[in-house]
């Protein structure tokens, strides 16, 4: 049996978002990884113009703290 | 006429009053530089991704303003970053108008007037469940008294016959 790979599609065309709001940390996470790195978008599929807003607004939200810049614990 | 939204963090510890005045502090400035300002509220007390100055949790607050001159913005950049109150700002533009936004302290105290009515409704019911008790108390006293009334009665009824009794026996003795 063959793997089938599911069909990639833009998050935000499907939701017909246009805007990406940085303070809305509940979008944003779906597009980062657990360590907190920006996720690409060969992998989520987002389309290129949402994908630079998305980028930008994920780099928003961690200049203010709503999102971390990283998940790796010092503080251990 | 360009819009502009400023999110900064101000000190987790400030009390309500305190923060009012840092709220203040900042729309003052900002209508001394000619911003008009669209919404300014506080959004919420939130955990920080990562420690700012060793706080875990900072108060956000919400500036949307509009503007013409660019170089205004310069100045109150340096004003906010300034402040000691304040952890960190950051201000980015807007394509599109804001909405107004109604500030929901009148349904909150709405919310607390009914919450205080509950609470009278509650004492009162509590007050009433108190004075229950002592009703029913009184109505054990009552029946308590009833029956001791009844139970002097009915000794009461019974005296005299127990005496006439007595007195017939003392009237057989003396025969």
């Amino acid at each position: 049996m063959a793997f089938q790979s599911r069909k990639k599609f833009c998050f935000f065309k499907e939701n017909s978002i246009t805007e990406v709001d940085y303070k809305d940390v509940k979008l944003l996470k779906r597009f980062i990884t657990d360590q907190g790195k920006i996720m690409p978008r060969r992998i989520t599929g987002t389309s290129a113009k949402m994908h630079r807003k998305l980028v930008r607004a994920i780099k928003q939200a961690r200049n203010i703290a709503l999102m971390p810049y990283t998940n790796i614990s010092t503080e251990s | 006429m360009r819009y502009y939204e400023s999110l900064y963090i101000v000190n987790p510890n400030y009390e309500q009053e305190r923060l009012d005045e840092v709220i203040k502090a900042v729309a003052d400035k900002s209508i001394e530089l000619g911003f008009s300002i669209i919404n300014h509220r506080v959004w919420g007390k939130k955990r920080l991704a990562y420690s700012i100055e060793k706080h875990k949790y900072g108060s956000f607050i919400l500036l949307q303003f509009e503007t013409e001159s660019i170089t205004n913005l310069a100045d109150f950049e340096r004003f906010m970053i300034l402040q000691k109150t304040i952890l960190r700002n950051q201000t980015v533009t807007l394509s599109v108008k804001p909405e107004v936004q109604i500030e929901e302290k009148p349904v909150k105290s709405v919310e607390q007037k009914e919450t205080t009515e509950d609470s009278a409704v509650v004492n009162e019911t509590k007050e009433g469940s108190k004075e229950v008790p002592p009703v029913e108390n009184e109505i054990v006293v009552e029946t308590k008294d009833a029956s001791a009334e009844d139970g002097e009665s009915e000794e009461k009824a019974e005296l005299p016959i127990e005496e006439e009794v007595t007195e017939e026996v003392t009237e057989e003795v003396q025969e």
